[in-house]
């Protein structure tokens, strides 16, 4: 996957680089492109309570100190997010031709992506029972329930049809499943007796796990379909696009869980404390955790929907505002306000104020620049985030399209 | 900024590569139940010495054996060598065709066995080895055969060594040897009349197949066969006169192995030596010494009984065809005709012995109708029973607990451990725990607070109910690490206290439920 992801970096700038030398020797006017491939690149991780250098430590190592933990737990509400994106898609489209003569104004595409996306979405109690114990919760309930995790990954070839005016388009995919872990706790009501001799666990919840020795790249874990489409609506000036609406079938070495039970724990029972082994320790405690079976399960796709407002070229400031959302992802609704501003006539930059997604208030900048042959885009999706340790995430996206 | 790209940059490098720079961690403060365990006085005691009265009732029933007897005391069959010459009386050469049989010998050989008289012998190993060395120009044939014996197959023992060609100036020897397992003997000679012997022959021929050879008084064949590490599996007759002594011999005293100080008052109890004689003859057995040593304490008590270096006479055993019935003696020890009380609440962890024994003391008095099957002989054992009924006063019992952690699988740093225990047992336990150092010595003692009470027990101190309490063992993070990485093993000593009389009694029944909580301070780690 690394070099993948290196080869395509490499082809977004090689691109960029080829499209600025091009621009140069040819005549705007006399040029028309047979080819279009386009490179794109997304990731970012961000949420609701935890600061930068809580994810640093969280996903790159490091100490959690009881500082650090305190200052998120002051950030901390009854619901909070956190998620890790990283998408990457690279398409070739034909300008020139179309296969279906009943469609002349449509021009075909392929492409290949990937998508990775690590989520939760848990409660407060959850945080502070994750990063503090659950001697704090002496003689009380720790709601942890309406709390999940989800992580999945998956890469997906597309055939589709494009109009000619870029006004809409549909594409077909297969979907290719790598992973997917999700645990689903509807209800997660923990109770810690005085002094800790009992444990209770009212339990409502959804475990579904892949194949966990087929995690790799274009694993086959699962197999699915989905298809993706952009229009104009609304008087053409809002931009609808639909991006990996469709379902994954995970059969091979699934677990699977789906219990409602309440359990009371007063110590992993041993036949003998003097003659006791770790194995027999292990085999009891096992017992206590949800069954699992190796029923397969379907997931649906995280589909995102995207309405962005329609830009006009010829103006050279003009707001634009817009929303995103990725459903099963525990995303909230992503909205962005801001202004794009003309530079020259090939350089653009924009600015907006965003909120939602896996963080809250952040700021974006983006400049882009663009001839007949090249097209090209970086942007920092959490400009605030970059700046101050404080910050709940980061982003980045860039773009490339080579004309040819 | 630039720490924010740095880390936006290692996230994407995460997310591409999924490289670590360290573990993630943190530390969580936990209050959970981690195990719980009934112990009853199953646990407590090995199956293998527990046995349970009609009244429910729990008893201890201990053996040990004595050393066994070595039986090559009883019988003992040495090396024995059978050398035979032969030379040609002709004082002129002749000729001798093939196949020519020149010597025929058949003799008769006793084993020297002292004063036993063996009619009859099976061998469970031995050998017998030759040695023949050959002046005949030409190759031979020797024939060793002994008659009156039986091999697995029944057959009798005969083997055929061939000899190649010598001179006299430079004879030719062939040296081998032939297993004896399984061959029995009937050792009653040519007449049927003897003992301890048996009769062989030796044939030597010319191979057939060879030339003619010329002899003279002057060529010989001299030939050596000795019956060596003859171990017998049978023996019948007479088995004669002898006497064994074994010891002083430290033997293991593992029914108190575990207790290491205290005192406890003993009600009753059943305590016997039983000696079985398997061997088809008289015999004597005399204790000469049996002391009670307790290696902890260091003190010593020697049981004082009128069989104490005195001799007990056995009764010869009966071969019943598929089995022995032994000759039984057993001599009883109680408090009345011994200090047995005494030897016992020695809580000894080592009993020394002194044995002695003779066979057939009065000489040949079965008219040699004497048996000795070698893989029973005599046998001794110490019985103990001993009825769960005691007075017991600061009994310290150890018993060495491997934790099983290490860095590796052990989060916790420091810990208080509280062990919540409903008693059903009429005895108090205080406990305690110390951590060993890796030579297994004491290193250091944790911190505990509190004991396990006595179960409520009624006028005869029978349990009416049991009683909750609780122990709690601090565990700090010095101690932690020197568990995590020293040794994780801990010595947990308990020390148990009865009510005064009467004796309380045990039952089956009685138990301890025992839940460990832990208060822990743990660090959560992955990578």
């Amino acid at each position: 996957m690394r070099a993948i992801t290196s080869i395509l970096i490499l082809t977004f700038f090689s691109l960029s680089s080829q499209g600025q030398l091009d621009s140069a020797s040819q005549s705007e006017k006399e040029w028309s492109p047979s080819y279009k491939i386009e490179a794109e690149f997304e990731a970012n991780y961000g949420s609701t309570d935890l600061n930068n250098e809580f994810i640093d430590k969280l996903l790159f190592g490091g100490q959690i100190t009881p500082e650090l933990k305190d200052k998120v737990l002051k950030r901390t509400n009854n619901r909070n997010r956190f998620g890790v994106e990283l998408n990457y898609e690279v398409k070739f489209t034909e300008l020139t031709d179309t296969l279906f003569p009943s469609l002349p104004a449509y021009r075909y595409y392929i492409s290949f992506g990937s998508y990775t996306n690590l989520s939760a979405s848990y409660t407060k109690d959850l945080y502070k029972l994750a990063f503090y114990g659950n001697k704090q919760f002496e003689n009380e309930t720790a709601q942890i329930g309406k709390s999940n995790f989800t992580s999945y990954r998956f890469e997906k070839i597309t055939f589709g049809l494009i109009n000619q005016n870029e006004s809409a388009s549909f594409g077909i995919s297969l979907i290719v499943g790598d992973q997917y872990s999700g645990f689903n706790f509807k209800q997660a009501d923990l109770f810690t007796f005085t002094d800790g001799t009992d444990l209770s666990l009212e339990y409502d919840g959804k475990i579904r796990l892949s194949d966990p020795k087929r995690r790799g790249f274009m694993a086959f874990s699962g197999a699915g379909i989905g298809i993706d489409f952009e229009t104009l609506v609304y008087k053409k000036m809002f931009r609808l696009k639909v991006t990996n609406l469709g379902v994954a079938f995970w059969k091979r070495n699934t677990s699977f869980s789906h219990t409602q039970e309440t359990k009371e724990f007063d110590g992993v029972e041993i036949s003998n404390v003097f003659s006791t082994s770790q194995e027999e320790f292990l085999e009891n405690a096992n017992t206590l955790l949800p069954e699992m079976t190796d029923q397969g399960f379907v997931t649906l796709l995280p589909t995102i929907i995207e309405l962005h407002k329609k830009t006009n070229p010829e103006l050279q400031s003009q707001p634009i505002y817009g929303i995103r959302y990725k459903f099963f992802s525990n995303y909230l609704p992503q909205l962005y306000g801001g202004i794009q501003h003309q530079l020259s006539s090939k350089f653009v930059v924009r600015g907006d104020v965003t909120w939602g997604g896996y963080s809250g208030l952040r700021l974006v900048v983006g400049a882009f620049y663009h001839t007949k042959s090249i097209q090209a885009g970086i942007q920092s999706t959490n400009l605030s985030g970059m700046f101050f340790q404080n910050g709940n995430g980061n982003g980045f996206s860039a773009f490339g399209t080579f004309l040819f | 900024m630039i720490r924010n790209l740095l880390t936006f940059t290692i996230a994407l490098l995460f997310l591409f590569s999924c490289k670590r720079k360290e573990d993630t961690r943190w530390d969580v403060e936990l209050l959970t139940p981690v195990v719980k365990t009934r112990l009853t006085i199953d646990d407590l005691v090995g199956d293998s010495i527990l046995s349970i009265n009609p009244d429910n009732s729990v008893s201890l029933d201990y053996t040990f054996g004595l050393s066994p007897i070595d039986e090559e005391f009883f019988f003992e069959v040495p090396d024995t060598t059978i050398t035979n010459s032969y030379g040609f009386p002709f004082l002129t050469p002749v000729t001798l065709s093939p196949g020519f049989q020149f010597i025929s010998d058949p003799s008769e050989n006793e084993f020297n066995l002292k004063d036993a008289k063996i009619d009859y012998m099976e061998i469970q190993s031995g050998e017998i080895a030759y040695k023949i060395t050959s002046e005949i120009p030409e190759r031979t044939f020797y024939t060793y055969t002994i008659f009156k014996t039986k091999d697995k197959r029944g057959n009798v023992f005969t083997k055929t060594i061939s000899v190649p060609a010598g001179t006299r100036s430079n004879p030719t020897t062939a040296i081998g040897s032939f297993k004896l397992d399984g061959v029995s003997f009937d050792l009653t000679g040519n007449s049927g009349t003897k003992f301890n012997t048996f009769e062989s022959e030796v044939l030597v021929n010319v191979d057939p197949a060879g030339s003619s050879v010329t002899v003279s008084n002057l060529d010989s064949v001299y030939i050596e066969n000795k019956l060596i590490s003859i171990k017998p599996k049978y023996v019948r007759g007479y088995i004669g006169k002898s006497s064994f002594l074994d010891g002083p011999t430290r033997n293991n005293f593992t029914i108190f192995d575990q207790i290491k100080s205290g005192t406890v008052d003993i009600d009753s109890l059943e305590i016997f030596t039983e000696v079985r004689n398997y061997v088809g003859a008289e015999a004597q057995l005399k204790l000469n010494q049996l002391l009670s040593v307790n290696t902890q304490t260091g003190n010593s008590v020697a049981l004082s009984h009128s069989s104490i270096g005195n001799w007990v006479n056995l009764n010869r055993g009966t071969d019943l065809g598929t089995s022995i019935f032994p000759g039984k003696t057993r001599i009883d020890y109680t408090t009345r005709n011994s200090n047995i009380d005494l030897v016992i609440e020695n809580l000894s962890d080592e009993m020394v012995t002194q044995v002695e024994t003779r066979l057939n003391p009065l000489g040949n008095i079965s008219s040699g109708n004497d048996f000795l099957y070698f893989d029973q002989v005599v046998e001794a054992d110490f019985h103990i029973k001993l009825p769960l009924r005691l007075v017991a006063n600061n009994l310290k019992f150890q018993q060495k607990i491997d934790l099983q952690i290490d860095e590796e699988t052990n989060p916790v740093r420091d810990a208080l451990v509280s062990i919540y225990a409903e008693n059903g047992f009429p005895f108090d336990a205080e406990v305690q725990l110390y951590l060993l150092d890796e030579w297994g010595g004491f290193y250091d003692s944790l911190v505990v607070t509190g004991k396990i009470q006595s179960a409520n027990t009624d006028a005869q101190n029978k349990v009416t109910s049991p009683v909750n309490s609780v122990v709690k063992i601090a565990i700090p993070e010095k101690k932690m690490e020197f568990l995590n990485t020293k040794n994780s093993e801990v010595m947990l000593q308990i020390i148990f206290n009865t009510n005064s009389l009467p004796h309380t009694t045990i039952y089956r029944d009685y138990y301890i439920d025992l839940k460990l909580v832990t208060d822990m301070n743990a660090e959560i780690n992955y990578r």
